[in-house]
């Protein structure tokens, strides 16, 4: 119960400050600018004016709403989920709580797909495309990773090559540049979102900010785990870590440039599957 | 006249032309219809460059339509211009566009505005717009300005409004339209259709309300970056035409002037190419770095944009101490905060792969089309107009032309970059050389009947204004922007690339097209009208 309590805390507490972070991101993006920038909290407001606005169905409403709706909870679970997982798994085992974790992330995955296919406009169509393009280049080794950085024990050079590998993933997984392929506003004119609007796209922008907390949340876990931390401990230090990690992602993604659909996921690929082959036989090596 | 000049004359007029006028930079033949293709050819094959062609109506002067063809000669720095009659009732003209494909679309503009029947090629309509009347060509003197024909609306929905913006959006805020058909992510071929918010400024400089003293004013109104360019390329057109000497310290505060727009519009072109690979950083260091400058040019005229200093015989604002002070001061600035982002720039990986082997205009390609500007010079051709044909003060001024041969969209971006430095060093020597004297002729006078062509190297290329002179304004003022020149050649950049690639590359070229897109479609039974904007969405609107 204790637990239960705990992680519903966390993951508000989460879903609350994600956007706060977000503003802190577009803060930090002006001040390099040389901009102002917006307020801190203008994710905030700009959430709160979205969903006053008069709600308008997109061509290919129902899924489309059904898949934006799923999505979202798919990510507020898998944010519970990853909170909830070191309260009450013992580290090197792998149960039914990690299981569920890797489903709800692939499936949101999944779900921005069909959302983009079931909106009926070529560039989201196209967007939904590269979204795929991108996942099978990455999450597969996400998977492996925290998996790896899960049940893999007592093995330090083996969990410091996972928790490379998850770090990696993990930045794809927050679609920042260079890997903000499937909205690529030049390009593609917000591909997957091209047509929401209001309060759907609301739901959107906060599906993108959840997966970027997501994402900084689960980099800042395997950095506590690995350092040693599991259960209370792991949980708040990786809450207090995650937006340094968030500020990382968002230094990074401001100093480079968006990749090209078919560099991007070689690029990934190139790196990923050595670096797994390589993560492998370390764990052979017993090390 | 040089002697490769004469020998070349010869020669036109051994294929059948006939020499009406030779000027200092100009020569002028006139050419039967039957021969203009043999004459066009030999033109081309001697290495000259079509720079535009013009439909005219002289009817009321020698009682034909007239389409002149300009071609280049940029390494004798002269202008060959032939000029092709035929009468009302036999409109025709063959096309060229075999012998000189950059003809293609001059060729049928002036069937469009002046209403001379292009033979030999498909025709399709490329300025007028669709409910424009048959048989009504603007352009004819007999069309008065403030005329409104009755729109052709049809009856039902035009069936492009089911597709009305194409697969795909390139994402420059302006009003292109291009088709880009892909297979998966790759461009298997493009269309483009332009021309929406044609604002048929070649007429309305023929109006009643303009003079040639106000025309510069509209003229500079034709682009909202480089206007100055049109400015000072109408002001010579007219000096040229009219025998016009214009004072040299005029001349040197014209070049300065130029110079400075040139800076402001690629640091522009620059930032934009930034934020088009996703390199917001480098997008707005561009455009702060650029503030200087657009200070400075709001300082040296008044205006940060739209100068308007540009008169005929001269210029309305002089340069103090002060003034060439500030210039020095602010140059040194942007060299030094340019150099360091360029450095920043071109070290993001993403930049340097992504315009690297993207977007390739062969130097073929780039010939056969007379690509102008830093797209010619990125695919290996050195034209540089003030180098080839020099003009105001850059014949006192020693620079560097740059030159690339790969023909893609790295090229394109290190020939701008390389010009901003070479033309802070040309503004540096503008200012150390500045004569005294005045800036403007006291009076001046402009016979009629007196032909002139001007180019200027805009920051996009060569921009080109051929003038007809008439009584207090211009008998026909032909404009040729360099972007006009350049659009074709994106069809031939942009098939078998990426699309995720086809937004540099049609920023590349660093367009030009004009203000507020939208595309109305009258809807005859419910009376309303419906607005598409660029970004794909359909709104509605009162009427």
């Amino acid at each position: 119960m204790l637990h239960s309590i705990l992680t519903l805390v966390a993951s508000l507490v989460g879903v609350v400050l994600a956007p706060v972070y977000d503003g802190l991101e577009r803060k930090l993006r002006a001040a390099i600018h040389t901009r102002i920038g917006p307020p801190v909290l203008q994710t905030w407001y700009d959430l709160v004016k979205l969903f006053s606005k008069e709600l308008v169905i997109p061509e290919g409403g129902t899924w489309c709403v059904l898949t934006l709706a799923l999505e979202i909870t798919a990510l507020v679970a898998s944010i519970a989920l990853l909170n909830y997982i070191p309260l009450v798994t013992i580290p090197g085992v792998v149960g039914v709580e990690v299981a569920a974790f890797i489903a709800l992330l692939t499936v949101a995955t999944a779900l921005t797909m069909v959302r983009a296919v079931a909106q009926n406009n070529v560039y989201s169509v196209v967007g939904g495309f590269r979204e795929f393009t991108l996942a099978l280049s990455s999450e597969p080794f996400l998977v492996f990773s925290y998996l790896a950085l899960v049940a893999g024990g007592e093995r330090p050079v083996f969990r410091i090559s996972s928790l490379l590998i998850l770090t990696i993933c993990a930045y794809v997984l927050s679609s920042r540049i260079p890997y903000d392929i499937a909205e690529a506003e030049p390009e593609l004119s917000a591909g997957v979102n091209i047509e929401l609007a209001g309060p759907l796209l609301g739901v959107a922008t906060m599906s993108t900010v959840l997966r970027r907390f997501l994402a900084a949340e689960l980099t800042a876990l395997a950095l506590v785990s690995t350092a040693g931390f599991w259960s209370y401990q792991a949980l708040v230090l990786s809450l207090a870590l995650t937006p340094a990690v968030w500020v990382v992602h968002a230094l990074v993604s401001i100093l480079l440039g968006r990749t090209r659909v078919d560099v991007g996921p070689r690029t990934l690929l190139l790196t990923l599957f050595p670096l797994s082959v390589v993560t492998i036989t370390i764990y052979g090596l017993g090390l | 006249m040089t002697e490769s000049v004469s020998k070349l004359i010869e020669e036109l007029k051994r294929l059948g032309g006939r020499v009406e006028e030779v000027k200092d930079r100009e020569v002028y033949l006139v050419v039967g219809r039957d021969n203009l293709r043999s004459l066009a050819k030999a033109l081309y094959s001697t290495g000259a460059y079509l720079k535009t062609c013009a439909g005219v109506d002289e009817r009321q002067v020698q009682g034909v339509l007239s389409i002149y063809y300009i071609f280049g000669l940029d390494e004798l720095g002269v202008d060959v211009v032939l000029r092709v009659p035929v009468t009302e009732d036999d409109a025709k003209i063959p096309t060229i566009v075999l012998e000189v494909p950059a003809a293609d679309w001059c060729e049928l503009e002036a069937r469009d505005m002046v209403g001379v029947e292009i033979t030999g090629r498909p025709v399709r309509r490329l300025v007028l717009p669709e409910d424009w009347p048959e048989g009504i060509h603007p352009l004819r003197k007999d069309f008065d300005y403030s005329a409104r024909p009755p729109r052709r609306f049809r009856s039902e929905l035009p069936e492009e409004v089911g597709v009305p913006l194409g697969p795909y959006h390139p994402a420059l805020h302006e009003p292109e339209y291009f088709e880009l058909y892909v297979d998966g992510e790759k461009v298997v071929d493009v269309v483009y259709r332009g021309f929406h918010v044609h604002r048929g400024i070649e007429k309305l400089a023929e109006s009643p309300r303009f003079t040639y003293k106000q025309i510069p004013f509209l003229a500079e109104r034709i682009c909202g970056i480089c206007g100055f360019v049109h400015s000072s390329c109408y002001v010579m057109a007219v000096e040229r035409a009219a025998g016009i000497e214009v004072p040299e310290r005029a001349e040197f505060i014209r070049s300065i002037v130029l110079e400075v727009e040139r800076l402001h519009s690629h640091l522009l072109w620059l930032g934009v190419a930034a934020h088009l690979l996703g390199y917001d950083v480098g997008f707005m260091h561009a455009w702060r770095i650029r503030e200087h400058v657009m200070v400075l040019a709001e300082y040296l005229t008044g205006s940060r944009k739209t100068y308007g200093i540009n008169i005929i015989g001269g210029v309305r604002r002089d340069l103090n101490v002060d003034k060439l002070d500030r210039i020095l001061k602010t140059l040194a600035k942007v060299r030094e905060e340019f150099v360091k982002l360029v450095e920043v720039m071109l070290s993001v990986p993403q930049i340097k792969l992504r315009a690297s082997g993207t977007g390739i205009l062969s130097r073929s390609e780039a010939r056969a089309l007379s690509v102008v500007g830093p797209v010619a010079r990125a695919s290996g051709l050195y034209r540089d107009i003030r180098k080839d044909y020099p003009y105001f003060a850059y014949r006192e001024v020693s620079f560097k032309v740059p030159l690339y041969t790969e023909g893609d969209n790295l090229a394109r971006v290190l020939v701008r970059v390389e010009e901003v430095l070479e033309s802070i060093e040309i503004i540096k020597q503008l200012v150390d050389k500045l004569p005294g004297g005045p800036v403007a002729v006291e009076s001046w006078d402009v016979p009629p009947y007196r032909r002139a062509v001007a180019a200027i190297e805009a920051p996009r290329g060569e921009d080109v204004h051929f003038i007809i002179t008439g009584v207090g304004k211009p008998y026909r003022w032909r404009v040729r922007a360099p972007t006009y020149q350049n659009i074709p050649a994106l069809r031939a950049m942009l098939r078998g690339a990426s699309l995720a690639d086809a937004p540099l590359t049609i920023a590349s070229i660093d367009p030009c097209f004009s203000c507020t897109d939208r595309l109305v479609v009258y809807d005859l039974r419910t009376g309303s009208r419906r607005v598409l904007r660029i970004a794909g969405g359909v709104s509605a609107c009162p009427l």
